[in-house]
């Protein structure tokens, strides 16, 4: 199997078994008042992902990554959100399942991540009981077993003194802590897709590795499947073997981890990576920014959604949407751009 | 109230003996009314501490046996009026509109605790003892009796006042519970609750109730305080014989020293109600702990 297969997205049908997950054509619009004002936020997202694979989906603040994954969960306010296309999870497509149906998934095939750990605990449920509410929703495992069973996850997610950390209440713990119980929760469920929310985007940098780095191995040995929703390109590189990078609510480049992040294939990405500060970063210099602000989801621009802040844009990426173009071997991914594959970093001359 | 013109002395002393001014500044002299009010009230606290309520002008009953049995009676009230506003009423009433938001049951909710709320107590009083009496042939019994001795009619007295109290008092906790929940059911932990898989009902009840409710206790706190004062004009209304309607008789005949001792009583009564709702709160929040 190539990396191009695995990163393609599948015709139709059901994909097959090693596929835990499959969003084909996710389109998504938000409502800001109550059934009118609708906003596409999410235009045209597909991808795939097999079991034990590690994904990571990156892009600025707006580009549609968390909606991304609330409408794979079917977590959006249903009066104020439309989703269209498919959702395949374990053979199923679950755009087209009963409420029911999909709670039975939730938790159970996909669990999730928060960005915030101070807030996404019920502040007046100890972290025992909660972990094992969850998974009681799941299976019919005893109380007794799943306190035991919590207590097994919060020592394999390195909480120090687990046994009283059981009876404590979210607000007695800090938030790398916090999100370590998060980490439990999830796995406690036993779910073949974890989605990572920004899940360290609220820690202190130092805490920021440790959780990831827990993270990592804890989806290793679960033999879950991941994707990590960030922003943080530096992240990525030490988690995911797969990237798909987002903009305006599009996908505009995937591909295996390396490859993305040595040779960009769209000039977005090549623009990101250009704004990283790395050991070799002169100190004293400003760091390349891309110019501009990604745009408002009621108002992309024609063509090419990137190119106002491109500096490759010709009149073709005003006018014309660019295509998806491969790689010359389909093992090196995609990306969506009229130059695709033949990007100059910013500033190296127009 | 000594700027209420009249006193107890020309209420006792018309009934007794004609007008004689020298027995008048006697018995004022007796009463201890020809000293400024300053000093009535300092001899009147002095003896409150000592566990000394007086005696009532009018009758001579020392006033804490006659406050006593109508304590009970008030309490029982306003305690039942409590349970009925938000128990019975006030939060199943939120959580249904709350559950229900923006359509049909939402806003039957909303209508009728507006209404509720904008009746006056003692007219709503009126009009229960209208429709049971009138329309269903049924009338409250007339002489209260302790629920220790026969609980069935004092439930048949003690229910209609506290439906009449409890319909007010639940106004405000409806609407504070359909707020509460419809903001607690925004927040992330809630979001967390359904990507487990949990049911809406579940979350509502286990995740969202909980926490929504802390407010709400505060509301039906203080709510008991107004109660008390709604207690006041529903026990004149079903001629029950609580503190409310002593406290009133009281007035009326100027009758100081029970007046004060239904007031000093009422206060502390609020005051333990508060103790009470903090200590309620700390256990509702594990975030409040007492005694740090």
């Amino acid at each position: 199997m190539t990396v191009g297969e695995i990163l393609a997205p599948l015709e139709s049908g059901p994909p097959p078994d090693d596929v835990v997950l499959d969003v084909r054509g996710l389109r998504t619009q938000l409502s800001t008042s109550r059934g009118a004002n609708w906003i596409q936020i999410i235009r045209d997202v597909s991808f795939t992902l097999r079991r034990n694979q590690r994904l990571a989906i990156v892009g600025e603040s707006g580009s549609g990554k968390s909606v991304t994954a609330l409408s794979i969960m079917r977590l959006l306010d249903k009066s104020a959100s439309e989703i269209t296309g498919e959702v395949w999870i374990g053979g199923e497509d679950a755009q087209a399942m009963s409420d029911r149906q999909m709670r039975r998934i939730r938790g159970r095939r996909v669990a999730m991540i928060f960005q915030d750990p101070m807030t996404s605990l019920n502040p007046v449920k100890r972290i025992g009981d909660q972990i094992v509410a969850a998974m009681r929703l799941h299976s019919d495992i005893s109380q007794k077993d799943a306190m035991a069973e919590a207590l097994r996850l919060l020592k394999e997610v390195q909480i120090p003194a687990p046994e009283q950390r059981l009876r404590s209440y979210p607000h007695e713990l800090s938030g790398g802590m916090r999100q370590r119980v998060m980490i439990a929760l999830a796995l406690s469920m036993e779910p073949e897709v974890i989605i990572a929310d920004e899940p360290t985007t609220a820690l202190d940098v130092t805490v920021q590795a440790q959780v990831m780095r827990l993270l990592k191995e804890r989806v290793e040995s679960h033999g879950a499947a991941t994707i990590l929703i960030t922003h943080d390109l530096g992240l990525v590189a030490g988690f995911a073997e797969f990237v798909l990078v987002m903009y305006a609510g599009r996908i505009v480049e995937r591909g295996p981890i390396e490859r993305v992040l040595l040779d960009p294939a769209h000039p977005y990405t090549a623009g990101l990576l250009a704004s990283l500060c790395t050991l070799d970063t002169d100190p004293l210099e400003e760091l390349p920014s891309i110019e501009g602000a990604p745009p408002r989801p009621d108002d992309v621009p024609s063509g090419c959604s990137f190119h106002p802040r491109c500096w490759m844009a010709t009149d073709l990426c005003r006018t014309e949407r660019p295509p998806m173009v491969e790689g010359a071997s389909p093992d090196l991914g995609a990306a969506e751009c009229h130059f695709a594959w033949n990007v100059v970093p910013p500033g190296a001359g127009t | 109230m000594s700027l209420i013109p009249g006193s107890v002395i020309s209420q006792l002393v018309d009934q007794a003996a004609g007008s004689d001014p020298e027995k008048l500044a006697e018995m004022e002299a007796f009463l201890g009314l020809d000293r400024p009010w300053y000093a009535q009230l300092g001899s009147w606290l002095a003896n409150v501490v000592q566990g000394d309520l007086g005696n009532s002008w009018r009758s001579r009953i020392p006033v804490a046996d006659l406050l006593g049995p109508r304590l009970m009676v008030t309490l029982q009230l306003s305690a039942m009026a409590t349970v009925i506003s938000s128990l019975v009423l006030g939060i199943p009433g939120g959580l249904i509109a709350a559950a229900y938001k923006s359509r049909w049951p939402d806003s039957v909710v909303r209508v009728v605790s507006l209404l509720a709320l904008s009746v006056p107590v003692f007219w709503m009083g009126s009009m229960l003892i209208l429709v049971f009496s009138v329309w269903f042939n049924w009338s409250p019994p007339l002489t209260w009796v302790s629920p220790f001795e026969d609980f069935g009619a004092n439930m048949r007295m003690m229910i209609l006042p506290a439906i009449a109290l409890g319909l007010a008092g639940a106004a405000p906790l409806v609407r504070m519970t359909r707020n509460s929940i419809l903001e607690v059911m925004g927040q992330n932990y809630i979001r967390t609750a359904r990507s487990t898989g949990a049911t809406e009902g579940r979350i509502r009840f286990r995740h969202a109730l909980r926490n929504a409710i802390i407010p709400v206790v505060t509301s039906a706190g203080l709510q008991f305080g107004f109660l008390i004062g709604g207690a006041v004009v529903i026990e004149e209304v079903f001629s029950l014989p609580g503190v409310g309607r002593l406290l009133l008789q009281a007035i009326s005949q100027r009758d100081f020293p029970v007046v004060q001792a239904c007031v000093l009583t009422i206060g502390i009564f609020l005051i333990f109600l508060n103790i009470a709702v903090d200590i309620l709160y700390a256990y509702l929040d594990p975030r409040i702990k007492l005694g740090d």
